[in-house]
């Protein structure tokens, strides 16, 4: 029985911190990975609009997120009951129609949707929300003959800041692991668009 | 020098003129050209000018000859141990014209090298006259690669420049720095052609995967004056071979494995532009006799250089800060004939966004397809410039958008731009959104008459403001009709804030550069 107790305290802590949301779903389009303070966006697939989705560390981050993001909305979008949209929302703001700001834990979604369609769209990333899948072992930076090359097992995308040009002979290759000069920072996503910072 | 007994003996004159690819015909008709009219007394001798031929490049060499009387001409090729090569006239009569393409007798190709041509007046039995020898050089020539440089003050000019998607991949950044081959190619020719010098590459997007094969375009503040290297190859024997880059200084003597250096005649251009132009390199040898040196081929090497207002103004280094490609190629084309001024380009960027980038103010929400703060309080703006490029996000911005597009044309171009932002929670004046036909204080419809907050540009920290988000009533009352279109292009800061703004206090904050991806 206490173990029983000890299960159901760790799975309800545990649920405010998900792996995130998998960054290729059907109904977008191709990711393009921003930054670690404001995570990913995609279209959506009938073109009528974009989300932005964000993996933060804890609430925190994700709840500062929240703040900035609905902050860029030239018309403030107001409060949202957080009943109408789903279980496991801790705060939502927008319309529901063609606008709507939802956090859930550290992950965060923000759906633009022309086509009014926000509430229906924002409610399906949520749930296909994952937890429990372990994130990106440390990633690694190498000196190579030619420069630097990451080692990032499970990377999806990476991001060089500072330096990071990239060998020409690369070019074509897909996402960028080498580079002539080392990036002085390198933001590392994982498939469920997590970043890590390897600097 | 004049014979009057050979002249009484009746003997006819040839001269051969053998001059490179330029055909210098001489008829003898007895009358000086530089005297006409007047009779003078010809000579029984024969002369022959140097040659010279690239038989890879030239197409053949055209030998003029004129003789007189019945006089007949021999006329052949040897090569350095004496050898004839070839006969190009033997007892031709009134031969007048022949050539030399740079071939033996079986079709061979003469190898670089100095020969000797020798031309001989014959009598009507064959005997020889007089007779004459001249050296002709056989050459190959050609550029292999070539690098933009220059120098503007005490710093070099050329701009590096930045392909921002490899592969389609965002974030494969390549950066050509400012001392990059310009292009390269293989080999001058393959035995038996010319190679021809690339072609432009005109991806704006992507980079090639080498240099070799294609001329990259380069950037330059508008002002600098390029110097162009080329890495001179080929096989020139003992011939002295000029190389002339037509509008970029004198001829200079040049040998395999030279860098070659030639500056502009001219700085890149009188303003913000693209300049497109084809160099033409003209190869020449001097053959020692005193004429004017041969050409024995040309090459043309197509160049296109961005002219900058001046270098980009990022404060943060490194990638992806230099100008993007496909940024700077359309906004200089659209800017072509502004005055090349902070003011100027800054104010005409801010036309072409408003009017010709087929955007539309989100008029529902006013939502930020490509901007985001990573910052609390509109701190640390993040453009993400390749998705905008792309439109993946569609074209419905707002003003974070606008200002973020704005900016970083201006810097990429070299007219400093920040972002700032204006708070908050005020009531507007008559305005004309991005993409909208109408003027209306209400954006938003009924329910939305004014704005969080703003975001505009500046380059004097709110001194003055360009803002391509809108378009303000210009008239003495902002805040009704009739409208008048005012472009906000360098509106002073406090003007604008009175237009834009109905009620409510309005106030400028975080001025401060972008990042960019």
């Amino acid at each position: 029985m206490m173990l029983a107790f000890i299960q159901m305290i760790s799975a309800a802590l545990a649920g405010d911190i998900h792996s995130g949301i998998p960054v290729h779903q059907p109904d977008l389009g191709e990711p393009a990975f921003q930054s670690a303070a404001n995570g990913w966006t995609a279209p959506l697939a009938n073109g009528q609009g974009f989300v932005r989705v964000f993996v933060g560390r804890d609430e925190a981050q994700a709840a500062d997120w929240f703040i900035r993001t609905r902050e860029a909305f030239t018309l403030r979008l107001p409060d949202y009951p957080i009943l109408n949209v789903g279980t496991g929302v801790d705060e939502a703001a927008g319309d529901g129609v063609g606008a709507l700001l939802l956090r859930d834990g550290n992950v965060g979604v923000m759906v633009r949707a022309e086509d009014e369609t926000a509430l229906a769209i924002a409610v399906s990333l949520q749930a296909r929300i994952v937890d429990g899948v372990l994130g990106l072992s440390m990633p690694t930076m190498q000196r190579v003959e030619d420069g630097w090359s990451l080692v990032a097992p499970g990377a999806v995308y990476t991001q060089p800041h500072g330096g990071g040009n990239i060998p020409l002979t690369l070019v074509g290759r897909g996402s960028p692991l080498s580079w002539v000069v080392r990036p002085e920072s390198i933001t590392v996503w994982d498939a469920y668009g997590r970043a890590t910072i390897v600097r | 020098m004049r014979s009057p007994s050979l002249l009484s003996a009746g003997w006819g004159v040839a001269i051969v003129a053998l001059h490179g690819c330029t055909p210098k015909s001489v008829s003898l008709d007895g009358l000086d050209s530089a005297d006409s009219g007047t009779p003078v007394t010809p000579l029984p001798a024969i002369h022959v000018t140097g040659g010279a031929l690239d038989p890879l490049r030239g197409t053949e060499c055209p030998l003029d000859v004129t003789a007189a009387n019945g006089s007949t001409v021999r006329l052949t090729i040897a090569d350095g141990a004496g050898t004839v090569l070839r006969t190009l006239a033997d007892g031709t009569t009134m031969l007048d014209a022949t050539s030399w393409d740079g071939r033996d007798a079986a079709g061979v190709l003469a190898p670089v090298g100095t020969y000797s041509v020798k031309a001989e007046l014959l009598d009507l039995e064959g005997a020889v006259l007089a007779s004459a020898a001249s050296s002709f050089y056989i050459v190959r020539v050609g550029v292999i690669g070539g690098t933009l440089g220059g120098t503007l003050g005490d710093g070099p000019a050329r701009v590096p420049m930045i392909w921002h998607r490899g592969n389609n991949v965002p974030g494969n950044y390549w950066l050509e720095d400012g001392d990059d081959p310009t292009f390269q190619i293989e080999a001058i020719d393959d035995g038996s052609t010319a190679t021809a010098l690339p072609a432009l590459w005109e991806d704006l997007d992507a980079p090639p995967e080498t240099h070799v094969g294609w001329v990259l375009p380069a950037a330059y503040p508008y002002d600098a004056t390029p110097s162009l290297g080329l890495e001179i190859d080929g096989a020139f024997g003992a011939a002295a071979v000029q190389l002339t880059v037509a509008g970029w200084g004198a001829a200079q003597n040049v040998a395999p494995g030279d860098l070659a250096q030639y500056t502009s005649d001219a700085q890149v251009a009188t303003g913000p532009s693209v300049v497109e132009q084809d160099l033409t390199l003209s190869w020449t040898v001097d053959t020692g006799d005193g004429g004017a040196p041969v050409t024995v081929g040309t090459q043309t090497l197509p160049l296109r250089l961005y002219a900058l207002l001046r270098a980009p103004e990022f404060e943060m280094e490194g990638l992806p800060y230099a100008p993007w490609v496909a940024a700077i190629d359309p906004a200089l084309r659209a800017l072509d004939g502004v005055e090349g001024t902070d003011d100027a380009v800054t104010a005409a960027l801010t036309e072409w966004v408003y009017r010709d980038f087929g955007l539309a103010y989100d008029t529902q929400y006013g939502a930020s397809a490509y901007t985001a703060y990573a910052g609390r309080g509109y701190n640390n703006a993040e453009f993400d410039f390749t998705g905008f490029l792309d439109r993946t996000n569609g074209s419905t911005v707002n003003c974070s958008d606008c200002a973020s597009i704005l900016e970083a044309y201006a810097d990429m171009l070299g007219a400093d731009l920040k972002y700032t932002i204006i708070l908050r929670n005020y009531d507007l004046n008559y305005i004309k959104a991005i993409g909208g036909e109408d003027y209306t204080h209400c954006p938003f419809g009924a329910g939305g008459c004014g704005f969080s907050y703003h975001a505009v540009t500046t380059s004097n920290d709110a001194a003055t403001i360009y803002d391509a988000t809108l378009a303000l009533d210009g008239d003495e009352d902002p805040g009704s009709g009739p409208f008048t279109e005012l472009l906000v292009q360098n509106i002073d800061g406090a003007e604008y804030l009175e237009r834009l703004v109905m009620s409510g206090t309005a106030t400028y904050n975080f001025t401060q550069k972008e990042s960019l991806r």
